[in-house]
């Protein structure tokens, strides 16, 4: 039973793929396995670079390359009210180092041309988030699990830069002849733009997302969705509702009652929206992506989770000139109380 | 056999129009073709009837990967102001 209870804990764990919100908040509740209440922490850390430049889903190599590294760092701390459900807080700590070049566009002169680098470090958007398992099922040789999230994201986090971007699109927009369509990103020759390095999105945005895990013997296969629907926020900006699916099969290459390791397979739909700002949709924002990459687990007793992972990206198609993902480096550890 | 290389001219740079904007100034509009840097100069004076003498670069459009339209501002307190825009390369 107890070699049981460390399978039913690794299957959790190893369903986390990246240390987006959901994911992290979702490892906390990992370490508890599906027969646990109580707090959880869980550390988890998400890295970035966006130093790939496509137009139009195409590469380019631009003369002025604009790059941003964006590293989030996930505290979470979680309670299990019972086995079946619980919830979750999630504290994200953002660092973006960037570089960008653009224009500064005023009424009472030529745009001005400049370069900004520099970095953005603080909170970001705090969520809280609920779990509830539908269903569970577990046996020596196999066990079925399927949990359900929901929860709310708070704009915690600084979005000057928010403000930032839609002044620049009022500006344009008061020296464009009258009906002249456009987008509202149309000031700006950048790869990165002020709404990507807003440490918050300053709405409150709706988080949910459901996990399945299923394990026969050493060999499991597991898969999660998740959806963030965006609402209008500070300076009625609203960032695109995202999507998220991934999964795939794993084995666990040791296990016995001190711990185990497993590999796992991963591939991770990625759906970003376009935004929606200065009264019509950006459609220089917005990208799919398909990445491909291994997730490695561990666990220490029935209390310590740990994994690391890499996305290597497929495809990525983008709307407009956008600085997009070389790869994605996660990892985390949770510890059950 | 015949071999050949296909030589894309690109389209000579152009100032699409020019409109007055608020009480003191004037906007200048023009698209730019990708990977192309622009140069909007502006002179003063006449020579011979035509514009001439020192042209003064008023903003540059670098190169970029992607076609773009330019709105810029310029001062209309000036007596006359000619425009010029050049294309390189």
């Amino acid at each position: 039973m107890k070699l049981r209870g460390i399978i039913s804990c690794l299957i959790f764990s190893i369903a986390t793929g990246h240390a987006c919100d959901l994911c992290a908040v979702y490892r906390a509740s990992d370490a508890n396995g599906a027969n646990a209440s109580g707090f959880v922490f869980s550390l988890a850390e998400q890295f970035i670079p966006y130093r790939t430049v496509q137009f139009e889903s195409k590469g380019v190599s631009p003369t002025i390359r604009d790059h941003l590294d964006s590293s989030v760092t996930h505290f979470v701390l979680g309670y299990n009210v019972t086995p079946r459900w619980g919830f979750s807080l999630n504290v994200p700590l953002t660092h973006l180092e960037f570089k960008r070049t653009d224009f500064r566009y005023s009424t009472g002169g030529p745009p001005t041309f400049f370069t900004e680098e520099g970095s953005e470090t603080g909170v970001g958007d705090v969520s809280l988030i609920g779990r509830a398992t539908l269903f569970q099922k577990s046996d020596m040789d196999y066990s079925l699990q399927i949990n359900l999230l929901a929860g709310i994201k708070l704009p915690t986090g600084d979005s000057d830069r928010l403000a930032e971007e839609m002044e620049q699109t009022r500006i344009y927009n008061a020296i464009l002849p009258p009906n002249t369509p456009h987008d509202p990103l149309g000031h700006s020759i950048a790869a990165v733009h002020p709404h990507s390095i807003a440490l918050g999105s300053g709405s409150v945005d709706g988080i949910m997302g459901i996990t399945i895990n299923s394990r026969w013997k050493r060999v499991f296969l597991n898969g999660q969705a998740q959806y963030y629907l965006r609402t209008e926020g500070r300076s009625d900006f609203k960032y695109g509702d995202e999507l998220m699916l991934s999964g795939g099969p794993g084995v666990f290459m040791f296990l016995d009652k001190s711990g185990s390791l497993s590999a796992q397979a991963n591939i991770l739909y990625n759906q970003m929206g376009r935004d929606q700002f200065g009264g019509a949709t950006s459609y220089r924002t917005g990208s799919t992506a398909w990445y491909l990459g291994p997730i490695l687990n561990m666990t220490l007793g029935d209390r310590f989770t740990a994994n690391v992972g890499i996305d290597l990206p497929l495809q990525i198609k983008n709307g407009g000139y956008q600085a997009v993902p070389d790869y994605r480096l996660h990892g985390g550890a949770s510890w059950r109380f | 056999m015949l071999a050949g290389m296909v030589r894309v001219i690109a389209a000579p740079p152009k100032i699409d129009f020019i409109e007055p904007f608020l009480t003191t100034q004037v906007l200048i509009h023009f698209d730019t073709e990708a990977n192309r840097t622009y140069e909007l100069q502006y002179t003063e004076k006449l020579v011979n009837g035509i514009p001439g003498g020192t042209w003064t670069n008023l903003f540059t459009a670098p190169s970029i990967p992607f076609e773009n339209h330019y709105i810029v501002v310029d001062t209309r307190l000036r007596p006359q102001r000619f425009y010029r825009l050049r294309v390189f390369p």
